[in-house]
């Protein structure tokens, strides 16, 4: 091994084991970015997405929800008021609107 | 050998220097405000500087207030989507156990699933945004917390929108009324 060391160094000016280290140095360098990368990117964000889904499907199958029992269209009727209901009970103007951030509203 | 460092490490460097979304990522609050001062040409006279000097740590002290609020408000609106999510797919199940066609509930799953995603992205935006008004200097640099506010601003309001967007989308009378029509015959 020795001996092959030092050709190598004779032949090429090399030291074999350097380059080696330093080989392994970048590749791990390039893992490093591409897994970052990765992290920050919008497939990233995909795959998270496609999870969210698939629990949930499963969180429907595991939830108090009713799957079972028959449906009729009074009972899709009762459920339309109370989803509009709900989803005012949360006003997005109030919420997110601009008053609360204009001028006035800041002392500016 | 040196020469040969010096080209792995150029090499090494363009690597980094090709992933974009590293680079984006490396963004400051001071280079953010620098370009949004620039996109805005924001230029302020005196009395606009001694306004903002004299009243930007109250304005602060209040946008810290509405941060704080945000993320429970943000979260209160993902869990009610979501739980409206499982519930149509509940619906979807009986409906199936019928021998119905539900498929209308995937579509609108979908909706909402892609609405969810627009709010997590803008409500972020606008977290950050928030960030960095509350965040800036405003007796080193009033300009930075003028334009940090134009920022904030445009994003609350694009998440508005979204939010509203996504409220009317999952009220869409025509799409429970096919379900119910599934129902009759």
């Amino acid at each position: 091994m020795q001996q092959a060391k030092v050709i190598i160094e004779a032949n090429t000016g090399t030291n074999p084991l350097l380059a080696i280290v330093l080989a392994i140095a970048i590749a791990a360098a390039m893992v490093t970015v591409t897994t970052l990368n990765f992290l920050n990117s919008g497939a990233y964000t995909t795959v998270k997405q496609i999870q969210i889904g698939i629990q949930t499907t499963d969180a429907v199958n595991q939830s108090d929800l009713d799957i079972i029992s028959p449906i009729n269209a009074a009972d899709i009727d009762k459920y339309v008021t109370t989803l509009e209901q709900r989803l005012n009970t949360s006003d997005n103007y109030e919420d997110f609107g601009p008053e609360a951030v204009s001028d006035t509203a800041l002392g500016l | 050998m040196l020469k040969r460092l010096l080209l792995l490490a150029a090499v090494s460097s363009l690597l980094i220097g090709a992933c974009p979304v590293l680079a984006a990522d490396s963004d400051t609050t001071e280079s953010r405000l620098q370009q949004a001062v620039i996109d805005y040409q924001l230029v302020l006279s005196g009395d606009q500087r001694m306004n903002l000097l004299a009243r930007c740590p109250t304005a602060q002290a209040k946008l810290v207030r509405i941060q704080q609020n945000t993320n429970f408000l943000i979260e209160e609106r993902v869990s009610l989507y979501t739980e409206i999510q499982q519930e149509l797919q509940a619906i979807k199940l009986r409906m199936i156990r019928q021998g119905a066609d539900a498929s209308e509930t995937d579509l609108l799953t979908g909706k909402i699933q892609q609405g969810l995603e627009d709010v997590s992205a803008l409500a972020d935006d606008y977290k950050l945004a928030l960030d960095d008004v509350i965040g800036v200097d405003c007796a080193k640099q009033p300009e930075y917390f003028q334009a940090g506010l134009m920022v904030m601003r445009l994003k609350r309001a694009a998440l508005l929108d979204t939010l509203t967007q996504l409220n009317a989308t999952i009220c869409d009378d025509q799409l429970f009324e096919q379900l119910k029509d599934r129902l009759v015959i």
